[in-house]
This record gives structure tokens, C-alpha cells and sequence, in this order.
């Protein structure tokens, strides 16, 4: 196929003003664009196996809370197609599967603590076998009470990891000493990835050991997983990630039990076995975001400066660590959001339920800590008798007032002057007293308006794992390769390190290829996660690209003769200033490479300046910060809770972009994954600790129709104060609590039925049934 | 074992398709290895297993090939994501997906493309541009990544009009390859086999109900769009020993209006009645709402309305709006035939007055004076592709102000779809000026008992039951 070479200049990319960027750095489309549109991008399950490759399915538990008193599986291994059955017995190795903390069991085998634990495993001819199979297991079980909730947990201290305390002893007297003050409670819900890919991987025996393709954010800890379940040395496992459908934080620690259970199969059958969840087995099998039980207390003087929150975050983490320890960390480091707070006091704690272990979603906390101190924010405002928007803006941080809970200063101060814009270009003030006078006339349809600011750390809280590396092969025809332990799963990871390689070399993009990410390439490297995998691997690779290029500097002047320093430009290698020496850079490699030249270099990146002490509560956790701010708009049915969702203007720093088109996307969906989270998706278990919201059938996620028409996105013009790549920011995770704005403009909408005097409650997400229940909720006060 | 013949992107295919049972979807995937159709959810809500399939008439519809069975595709001409690009240039859809960066993970764009190229396919696709039709287009197709404005965008952009279709290559482009010529092959007769087979007529169907015993009903099943059953096979695990696809006879298909009554046969798609009930002479608000908003396209393009009502669901649309028009069901056994009242057709939840050698052949009703009589509210979780929370139809007559006949009917209130014959009989011959509203909701309160489940609570179903019911009346009595 005759397919164009990529020219961004022909690509319309929407609105965004393509100032401010590296003109070298310009909107090219995703590097599988092409490849996505035809249908030729292979996914793990995509890939062709030998015909003789085993399927894989598990059989779980009926019960949140179990003892297994027997386990017969007689019909199970007689059933049709079955090839082999195993359980814990049958690992070679180490039965735990455990993230950054041990906990997780990969087969069960006495106990079973949550609702579809995989107890048993079959290989079969194909997966409706193996389906069918595992229908014919006769499990007896010995029930035991189950925890099911946040509140149980507490009540019982049953936590995977210790609380956390933070801060001030004091800060009761501070709060009550104040002039205007609230206490508040909000229940946070989680959210499912709904990833479209389900998780899938599948394992090959090799003569020296194992390979495994996975679709997971983490290849190196699949590898390390793997490695330990077989009872094997890593170095004989070797895990690729070319692509994943989707991640969203759901393939960081959750693909690795499909890649163990499929390569212990494929090492006793000496066969390629795949394991690809349906997607109803995903939905109940695999962690989701954590629901959040946030207790908080807030003042401010009577001038409507903050003066002290105390808060306390209580996590649902399921039946292990898996990542909870970090999650509620996060939680913790973003309670502040944007404001500066002169006392706190923070307490998280990890509760230990009967449920799937949760575990990273898109913002990895953050969100839960700071929808709740937006909500708090607003008590507040209405306490204090103040609109809700002048306490935001009065308490930014901004200098002088720039200190974290955590005592890290916020650097590059953005938010006063980003909001400031943005209530500009919304026209905030004016349509706020139009949808005011609006309301006043009593209508059926109730407008609603709030202005949201977000800032988000950018680094893994987990110092260790804020390191890269990339792996970067020059050829004697001039292409290029580039490799990293960055996984792409949609956000443009591989797009932006081409790029950053093309330029270095100013080479055109089609001359560099970003190859599958593999532990053999580049190992030990940390999970694309965290917002970081731009930052650190295109830090990386460009440091390879340094490397390189110090040798080839040395080379022209020691081969060539060339005098002056080198300049990479249009596809030439050119000494500067002296125009006769010049050549076209795949001639000037070819010469390198005759004059015993070394084409390939290893590139590593640390983030530099952090450290914490997370129980203390100390310390300087992130590089940097990313800011942005929203404005939504909504139109409620007073009459049913229906609403939608009107204007949306927003405002978000990243820094210098390295590919606007690519950024606008993260904006743009991160935005309405975050719609999804705050309103129509609504994760729901039932008494006895089963998913109900089980299928898409009845977990619903936005659809065209859900997301405003009426958007605009720009870009806060200045670039990254710290030396990040090309001064860009981090663009993953943050826009994702841009739609915190939507949830409050809701229920500024029911506020009206109030005439503004109270803030009703309203829970997350905002589904219609829960809006109306707020207005009910105002109109039982008020009538 | 079943040899199927059809098409695929421009070429016969005859294969055996190793089990009955099995979907469109893995028959591509697993056995002729088109790997680019994405499997998502294996149950027609996100769209990403999207192809096109060409019907006898050369209408071109999208289907979601998960819940579709690979059998029934015997003699069709289907369009698989492989087969959109001609050899030399990008379908332009496709092109506009990647000029407008509407692709960010790609799981979900093979099924974007084909639903919006089903969409461009239209006669009057260039007409059908606007963000409402796309939007609608891709009503089925769930995206994770992008929020969806670039694909709306590039939607836009790629049907026909406005500033980006005067690119270059969108005005260069002529369906070629797969798209030119659809070719279906005229034998589309059933296969021999009994293992699936296609009615061509409804004497099959009394035989093959009248040979079956009560005991074997479930392991031999008939099935005309199958978008429930295939949920069941893909998710149950069923195993169906026999299926017989009865959405090919052609007195099952067929739409007749005389002497004012309408009469639809039992495999009329939910798409052919949105085209019937959106023209003159009868067009119906209340249809085209409860249409709009009935699963996806993909879904709209095979299931049937006798599936609908067969299901016996309580949170079935078409039910409570076919109970509001007064419907009636005709029930078909070899040798006799039967008018059975929709109100007296469902006994239980999802319990109907089907005996086991029955079917049903057509739903019947008198055509209403005037359309606007009949109103369909629905209240969901999602606006679009999602299941009824509750949902109310409404036929009301008023002379002046007097109310001459209502007819109230109900989904998700119940065990089955429900009419509420005693608040039609409180309301008949008052003036809607005179209705107290408060003892309606109490008369209302003491008839329904709706329960509490995933997707909303029983007060919620109860208030809002009201909330339409009040509404529609407030509605009247303005206009009265």
C-alpha cells in the first residue's frame, strides 16, 4: 500500500495555536496511525500461533471469603479438548505474583478472599473448551465473614499496609479557632479501565528459556514474575510489548498472572499457550480504580484565606498490597490540590476487604484527594459566604505561599496567572451572573457552572523507579532504531521518542524507528506509568543520541578533518561554519562505520532532586508539577437528575509540547475519562462482595453522544522551569481531573434550587438517579 | 458440519465452519485468520468487532460480527476491515482517522472505520454529515482513548461535505475493490445440514416446532437476528444442538398497512422500522425516540421487533409502546393461528404465552388518528446503547379538555411489560384541567412495585414512572 509519508503540515490537528513549540517538534501522527486504520496493528491476541498452541482459562471463587474444604476437578480434566490442568501444587516455583509488595497468590489453594480468585488453571484445544471445562469443577467451600467495605476495614483495622500520619497534631484547635469552618465526608467510587484490548498474553518455549508477549505496562516485572513462578534466573525469560489496546494504569501490575499461568503451561507442554480474558472475566477478575472514604476538615479566616485542613483518606484496596501503598500516598500528596495550606494534617489508610486487590488507574489517587478537597472547597465557600471561585483564587500557591503539606516548594508558579486567563477567555464572571439570573426564574432545567484548577505531581512516589533506559542503533544506510522500556499504549510514547531521535539527528521521522518494547533490549526498566515514560525514555534516548554523537564529532575531526562542531540538519551532517564539509548522514555514518566507529549506544536517565520520606510525610517527591484548569458548564432536568454537559473550556500547562496533536489527545481524553469516572460509571458490588456492574451491559462508560460539543483546549504557553526533554511537561495523567469542574458545576446547578444559600451533597459518580436524589435531597430542606 | 459460501472483501469463500456455534467473529479471526476485526466485549456493546455486511438488496449495514453466527452469513457479501483501503489509496474515512488523530490505543478503530463507512455508504451520506448523524453513526462503537471529537471530527470531515472533504484525495476517491460490485450469490438457499439451517418459509418453521419435544427446546432454537441469543453463547457458554435462522422468510419480513391496520412481520429489523416510521404517511415521534435510542446501529441492523417482544423482557422498548398502541400478537402453529391481545401475551418474567410449538409471525395494531397521540420516554444510566431504567409509552386521546382514551404502559416497572389499566380508567372522560396529580401518583404507588438492581434503585423507577406519566398530562393540558 502507497501510504503517505507522514507531513504534519497537511494534518489539521483541530485548534490548537502552534506557538510555543520547537518548530522541530510538530504535531506528527501517531506512528501506528496507519497501521490502526487498516486493521494491520497486531495486539497480543493477534499475533498467529502455531496451530497446536494451548488456550487458557481459570476457575475462580464463588465466594468473597472462603476456606477451600476440597477441590475436585475430576470432570474438569476430562472434559473435551483439555490437554492440562494445574493448581498451586503445580508451580514450579513461587507461588506469589506481587507488584512492588508481595501478597498476590497466583493460584490459590486454602483460602480464597475475594469473589472470582483464580483457584485451578486449564489448557485446552481452544478457549470455549477451556470455557466450558472449568464449568465442571466441584469446589466445596467452608464461608467465612467477609469485609466487604471501607467502613467494616476500619472498624475491624484490617489494612494491607500501615496507616499513614502526616502533619499537624494541632490542627483541631486550628480549625475550630477559625472564622469559618466545615467538616465533610464524601464516598468516592471507583472506576473500571475498560481498557478495549481485555489483557492477554501468550508464552513460547524457546531452547534457552522463555519468551512471553504481553499487553502490559510493566514488561520487566511480567519478566520478573514469570521468572519467579518458574522457579527460573530472569535472565532465561524475555518479554515483549509491542502495543497494548488501552492501559490506563490497568496493565501495570495486572497482566503478569496471564503471562505466568500461560508460560507454566507452556514449559510443561513444551507448546505456545495463550491466555486472553473475555472480557466478563476481566471485569471481575482484575483490579479497578479505588473507591475513597475522605473525612475532611477546612477553615479559612474571615478574608477567606485557607488556614488548616485536617484529612483523612481511607482507600479500598481489595484483599492485598498490589500498588495500594503508593495509591494512597498519592492520594495524600494531592489533597491540597492547588491551594496552599499553612496547617494540615493527613492520615491515610489502606483497607484490607474481601474484594479484587485495586490498583492503578490514571492518576493513581490523585484524583480521589483532590475531587475531595474541590467538594470541600466548595462547603466552604458557602460557609463562608464567599463564591466558590475568589476562594480558589485566593488561595493558589503562589509566592510566598508555594510550600506543600509535604514541605516541598511548588517551584514554577502557573495556576494564579492560568487562571487567571482562563476565567478570561470563559468569560467565567459574566456567564456565572447570566446561568445566576437564569436560575432565578425558577425552570424545570437548572444551569450549573464551576471553574476547577488541577495540579499534579509529575513522578513516581516510589523514588527507585524514577529511572530509563533506551537502547539506540544507528545502521550503515543511515536508518535509525530506538528502543526504551517505554510501552505504548495509545498515548503517543513511540511518536514522541521518534521524534525526539529524528531531531537529534535531524533526520525525518521515517528514518527512525521506535521498535517493541523487550526485557533483552533495554532491562530493569520501570513501568510506563506515572505520566513520567515521555520525560524519562525520551531523556534516554537522547542521551544516547549525546553519546553518539560526542563519537561522531571526534570521528570527522580525526578522520575527516573537519574543524568545526558537527550540525545534524535536513538529512546532512555539516561542520559548521565550512561549507565544504557536508555529507548526507547515511554516507557520514557508512564512513564511520569503515573507520571502526561504534553505531550503538545504551542511553540512562535519573529524575534528579527527589527523595521522600513517605512516613514522615517529608520531603521532595516530584521534579515538577503540571497545572490546568476547567470550566464547565451543565443543563440539569430538575424533573429526572438528566443533565448534559454544555460548554467545557480549558486551560492546561505541558510545558513545550512535544507533539501538540498528541497532547491535545491526552487533554481530550483524560477529560472524559474523567467525565466517565464522575458520572455515568458506576462500579457497584453486591452484598454478598460480587460485581454487579459486571459487563458493558451495565457499567457504562461515555459514548459520542456524552462529551460536549462545545470544548476548547489550549495550551498554557510557557515552558517546563526544569530541564525536562525539549522543557516539556507530562501529559498523561492530569486532564483526567479536568472534569472534576463538570461534578461541581452540577451540583452548583442543584445549589440554585437552593438560591445559592447551601451546597447540597451529591455522590460520585453523578448519575442521573443521584442528582435527582441531591435536588429531592434540596427540596425536602427547602419546601 | 456447515460449508458456508459468501464474500469476503470481493472474494467467494466456501468454508466449513467448525461449529454452529460459533460467531461471525471468531469464524474470521481464528479460521480465515482477518485478524484485523478486534474482539472488545463479546457482546455487541462496544462496536469494535464492527463489519460490514450487504443484504439481498444491496443495502449495506454494520453488524457486530461477535453476536452475529457465522452461519447466517451463508451467500451474504461481508466487508471486513482488510478490505476498505482499494490497493493504491486509504478509504477516505481512514485517512481522515489519521489526519485528525483519531486513533490513539487502535484497538477500537478497525470497528470505527467500518461504522462509519457503513455510515458513508448511504445514499444520502453527504447529507448525513452533521455531528447529530455521526454521532449517531457511531452511537455502537465505543472509544476509551480519544474522548471522541477527533473521530467525530474526521467523521465529519470524511462523509461528503465541508471544508475538509475538499481535500485532495477525498474527492479522488471511488469505491473500488470490495465496495464497487457487490456481488451476492442468487442460491442463498439453507444448507442441508440440520446443525444450522435457514427457513425459507414458515411451513419449516410449524415443522420443525411441531417435531421438537417440550424437553429439547432450549438445544433447539430458532433465532432470527439473534443479538440476544449470541450474548448467551458467547457468555453462558450455550451450546445449541439445532438453531433454525428464520430471519430470511419473506413473510416474516414484510410490512403491511390496510384498512388501517399495521402489520409487521416478526423479522423486520429495528432499522427497517426506523426508515418505515420516520417517512409519511407514518411517521411517529414517539417510534423515532424509542428507536434512537434502542441499542446501536450494529444492533439496530439485526435484531427484530418479534425478538423484542419474544424475549419477554420487562426492559424490552418495543413492549410498553406496542401495549400503548393496543397491539396484538399472531401466534403460528403448524395448522392454526392466533390473535393473542399483547396485554394477555406475557405471563411472567420473561414468561410468554408462546406454546413450545409456536411462533410468532406478526405483531399487529390499528393505525392511531393522529401520531402525536403516542409518546415514548425513556429514562437510562447513558443516553445512548444503553437498557431501559425505566421507560413509559403513552397513547392519549383528548377531545378539548376532556380525556377520551389513554392507554399507559410500562418497561421496567414489573416483571413483564405492564399496562396500567386502572389509572386509564380514572383518567377516561375527566378534564385534564381537573386530574389531581397528587392521587395519580397514589393510584400509581399501589399498582407498581419496580425493584432495586444495577441499574437503578426502586424509587427511582417509582419517581420517575410519575414524573413521566405527570409530565405528559401537564403537556396535554397545556396544548388541550
Amino acid at each position: 500500500m502507497n501510504v503517505r509519508d507522514p507531513d504534519p503540515k497537511l494534518n489539521s490537528s483541530g485548534d490548537i495555536k502552534k506557538t510555543n513549540q520547537a518548530s522541530e517538534m510538530l504535531p506528527y501522527p501517531h506512528e501506528s496511525a496507519t497501521a490502526h486504520v487498516t486493521g494491520s496493528a497486531l495486539y497480543v491476541d493477534d499475533v498467529a500461533l502455531p496451530g497446536n498452541a494451548l488456550h487458557v482459562e481459570v476457575g475462580v471463587s464463588e465466594h468473597a471469603s472462603a476456606r477451600l474444604k476440597s477441590v475436585d476437578l475430576t470432570e474438569v480434566r476430562t472434559s473435551e479438548g483439555v490437554v492440562d490442568v494445574i493448581t498451586s501444587t503445580d508451580i514450579p516455583g513461587e507461588n506469589e505474583v506481587g507488584a512492588l509488595l508481595p501478597g498476590d497468590r497466583l493460584l490459590s489453594s486454602q483460602l480464597v478472599e475475594y469473589v472470582a480468585q483464580p483457584i485451578f488453571a486449564v489448557a485446552a484445544l481452544s478457549l470455549r473448551q477451556a470455557q466450558l471445562a472449568v464449568a465442571k469443577a466441584v469446589i466445596e467451600y467452608e464461608i467465612t465473614e467477609p469485609t466487604l467495605d471501607v467502613d467494616s476495614a476500619m472498624a475491624a483495622k484490617s489494612f494491607v499496609t500501615p496507616s499513614r500520619r502526616w502533619g499537624d497534631g494541632n490542627i483541631a484547635s486550628v480549625i475550630k479557632e477559625s472564622d469559618h469552618q466545615v467538616a465533610n465526608e464524601l464516598y468516592i467510587r471507583g472506576q473500571e479501565h475498560f481498557y478495549l484490548e481485555p489483557q492477554a498474553s501468550f508464552a513460547s518455549p524457546r531452547d534457552d528459556g522463555m519468551f512471553v508477549a504481553t499487553s502490559s505496562q510493566h514488561p520487566g516485572e511480567v519478566q520478573s514474575a514469570v521468572a519467579k513462578v518458574l522457579g527460573w534466573p530472569m535472565h532465561r525469560v524475555t518479554v515483549e510489548c509491542r502495543r497494548m489496546g488501552g492501559g490506563f494504569g490497568g496493565k501495570e501490575s495486572q497482566a503478569a498472572p496471564l503471562a505466568c499461568l500461560a508460560a507454566i503451561f507452556a514449559n510443561r507442554n513444551g507448546k505456545t499457550v495463550k491466555y486472553r480474558m473475555p472480557r466478563s472475566s476481566d471485569m471481575v477478575q482484575t483490579g479497578k480504580r479505588h473507591d475513597f472514604k475522605v473525612r475532611i476538615a477546612l477553615a479559612c479566616n474571615g478574608e477567606g484565606l485557607l488556614q488548616g485542613g485536617d484529612f483523612e483518606l481511607s482507600g479500598k484496596c481489595g484483599y492485598s498490597p498490589d500498588l495500594s501503598d503508593g495509591i494512597v500516598d498519592r492520594a495524600m500528596f494531592h489533597v491540597d490540590n492547588a491551594y496552599f495550606l499553612p496547617k494540615s494534617r493527613i492520615v491515610g489508610h489502606r483497607c484490607k476487604t474481601n474484594t479484587v486487590s485495586n490498583t492503578a488507574f490514571r492518576g493513581f489517587g490523585g484524583p480521589q484527594g483532590m475531587l475531595a478537597m474541590e467538594a470541600a472547597m466548595d462547603n466552604l465557600a458557602y460557609a463562608a459566604k464567599i463564591e466558590p471561585l475568589l476562594l480558589r483564587e485566593r488561595n493558589l500557591y503562589r509566592p510566598g505561599f508555594s510550600t506543600t503539606p509535604y514541605q516541598q516548594d511548588v517551584g514554577q508558579i502557573v495556576l494564579p496567572d492560568l487562571v487567571q486567563k482562563l476565567v478570561a477567555r470563559s468569560d467565567y464572571w459574566s456567564r456565572r451572573e447570566n446561568i445566576k439570573a437564569y436560575n432565578a426564574s425558577g425552570p424545570r432545567w437548572r444551569k450549573g457552572i464551576s471553574l476547577n484548577p488541577v495540579k499534579f505531581g509529575i513522578s513516581f512516589t516510589a523514588t527507585h523507579l524514577n529511572q530509563a533506559g533506551a537502547l539506540l542503533h544507528i545502521f550503515t544506510d543511515g536508518s535509525v532504531e530506538v528502543n526504551h522500556g517505554g510501552t505504548e499504549m495509545g498515548q503517543g510514547l513511540y511518536t514522541k521518542v521518534q521524534a525526539i531521535v529524528a531531531n537529534a539527528f535531524g533526520l525525518r521521522i521515517s528514518q527512525v524507528l521506535n521498535t517493541a518494547s523487550r526485557t533483552d533490549k533495554v532491562p530493569n526498566a520501570s513501568p510506563t506509568a506515572a505520566s513520567s515514560a515521555a520525560d524519562m525514555n525520551g531523556m534516554a534516548a537522547l542521551n544516547a543520541c549525546e553519546q553518539i554523537k560526542i563519537r561522531l564529532t571526534s570521528f570527522a575531526k580525526q578522520e575527516l578533518g573537519w574543524t568545526d562542531p558537527l550540525i545534524f540538519s535536513n538529512g546532512m551532517v555539516n561542520s559548521r561554519g565550512n561549507p565544504g564539509e557536508s555529507l548526507p548522514f547515511s554516507e557520514f555514518v557508512g564512513k564511520a562505520y569503515m573507520a571502526r566507529v561504534s553505531l550503538s549506544e545504551k542511553g540512562f536517565y535519573r529524575t534528579p532532586d527527589i527523595s521522600v520520606d513517605k512516613d514522615a510525610g517529608v520531603g521532595n517527591p516530584f521534579y515538577y508539577f503540571a497545572n490546568g484548569a476547567s470550566v464547565s458548564e451543565v443543563l440539569v432536568d430538575t424533573l429526572t437528575g438528566n443533565y448534559r454537559v454544555g460548554r467545557v473550556d480549558i486551560l492546561h500547562d505541558v510545558g513545550r509540547s512535544l507533539n501538540s496533536a498528541i497532547d491535545r489527545g491526552q487533554i481530550e481524553g483524560g477529560f472524559v475519562q474523567g467525565l466517565g469516572w464522575l458520572t455515568t460509571e458506576e462500579l457497584l458490588w453486591d452484598s454478598s462482595g460480587k460485581i454487579v456492574s459486571n459487563g458493558p451491559a451495565n457499567y457504562k462508560i461515555p459514548t459520542a453522544h456524552d462529551v460536549p460539543k462545545d470544548i476548547t483546549i489550549e495550551f498554557y504557553e510557557e515552558e517546563n522551569s526544569v530541564p525536562t526533554v525539549h522543557r516539556s511537561k507530562a501529559v498523561g495523567e492530569p486532564p483526567v481531573m479536568l472534569a472534576i469542574s463538570v461534578w461541581c458545576a452540577l451540583r452548583d446547578a442543584c445549589a440554585s434550587l437552593t438560591e445559592y444559600r447551601q451546597i447540597p451533597p451529591l455522590t460520585v459518580p453523578a448519575t442521573p438517579e443521584q442528582v435527582y436524589r441531591c435536588i429531592q435531597h434540596v427540596k425536602g430542606k427547602t419546601s | 458440519m456447515n460449508s458456508t459460501r459468501f464474500n469476503i472483501n470481493g472474494s467467494k469463500v466456501v468454508a466449513d465452519i467448525p461449529d454452529h456455534n460459533i460467531s461471525l467473529l471468531d469464524f474470521l479471526r481464528d479460521t480465515l485468520n482477518f485478524k484485523g476485526t478486534k474482539q472488545g466485549c463479546g457482546s455487541g456493546d462496544c462496536g469494535a468487532c464492527t463489519v460490514i455486511v450487504e443484504d439481498a438488496h444491496g443495502k449495506t449495514l454494520a453488524v457486530n460480527a461477535c453476536i452475529t453466527p457465522a452461519a447466517a452469513m451463508q451467500g451474504k457479501n461481508i466487508i471486513t476491515i482488510e478490505g476498505i483501503a482499494n490497493q493504491k489509496t486509504l478509504h477516505p474515512v481512514q485517512q481522515a482517522l489519521i489526519d485528525f488523530h483519531g486513533s490513539q490505543c487502535g484497538f477500537c478503530t478497525p470497528g470505527f472505520v467500518m461504522a462509519l463507512t457503513a455510515h458513508s455508504l448511504l445514499p444520502d451520506a453527504p447529507k448525513k454529515n452533521k455531528r447529530e448523524d455521526i454521532i449517531a453513526a457511531i452511537s455502537g462503537n465505543l472509544c476509551r482513548c480519544t474522548g471522541y471529537w477527533p473521530i467525530i471530527k474526521a467523521g465529519m470531515a470524511s462523509c461528503g461535505v465541508g471544508e475538509a472533504a475538499q481535500l485532495r484525495h477525498v474527492r479522488m476517491w471511488e469505491p473500488q475493490g470490495a465496495l464497487k460490485k457487490p456481488h451476492i450469490p442468487e442460491n442463498c438457499s439453507g444448507s442441508s445440514d440440520e446443525s444450522y439451517q435457514i427457513a425459507q418459509n414458515e411451513t419449516m418453521v410449524a415443522q420443525r416446532l411441531e417435531q421438537r419435544s417440550p424437553s429439547d427446546c432450549s438445544r433447539s432454537t430458532i433465532i432470527a437476528g439473534a443479538t440476544d441469543e449470541w450474548v448467551a453463547v458467547n457468555q453462558q457458554l450455550e451450546q445449541h444442538e439445532t438453531i433454525l435462522d428464520i430471519s430470511r422468510i419473506p413473510s416474516l419480513r414484510e410490512i403491511t398497512a390496510r384498512d388501517g391496520t399495521i402489520e409487521i412481520g416478526a423479522c423486520v429489523t429495528h432499522s427497517e422500522l426506523f426508515a418505515y416510521f420516520t417517512e409519511a404517511p407514518y411517521q411517529s415521534s414517539a417510534i423515532r425516540e424509542l428507536l434512537t435510542r434502542f441499542g446501536s446501529p450494529q444492533i439496530r441492523n439485526r435484531g427484530t421487533i418479534g425478538g423484542n417482544i419474544c424475549g419477554g423482557s420487562p426492559i424490552a422498548d418495543w413492549s410498553p409502546l406496542l401495549l400503548a398502541l393496543d397491539a396484538s400478537v399472531v401466534l403460528k402453529s403448524a395448522g392454526s393461528s392466533r390473535l393473542v391481545h399483547l396485554s394477555n401475551f406475557f405471563l411472567g418474567y420473561r414468561q410468554t404465552s408462546l406454546r413450545p410449538d409456536e411462533y410468532l409471525a406478526s405483531v399487529q395494531f390499528n393505525v392511531p388518528q393522529d401520531w402525536s397521540q403516542l409518546s415514548f420516554e425513556k429514562i437510562s444510566k447513558r443516553y445512548e446503547d444503553d437498557i431501559s431504567s425505566v421507560c413509559a409509552a403513552i397513547f392519549l386521546a383528548h377531545d378539548g379538555d376532556v380525556v377520551q382514551e389513554a392507554r399507559i404502559a410500562y418497561g421496567g416497572i414489573a416483571p413483564i411489560p405492564m399496562r396500567i389499566s386502572a389509572l386509564e380508567a380514572i383518567l377516561k372522560g375527566q378534564p385534564l384541567s381537573g386530574i389531581d396529580h397528587g392521587k395519580i401518583k397514589v393510584e400509581l404507588d399501589s399498582i407498581i412495585n419496580p425493584i432495586s438492581d444495577v441499574r437503578a434503585s426502586a424509587n427511582y423507577r417509582l419517581q420517575m414512572a410519575e414524573t413521566m406519566l405527570i409530565d405528559r398530562l401537564a403537556l396535554e393540558q397545556k396544548t388541550a
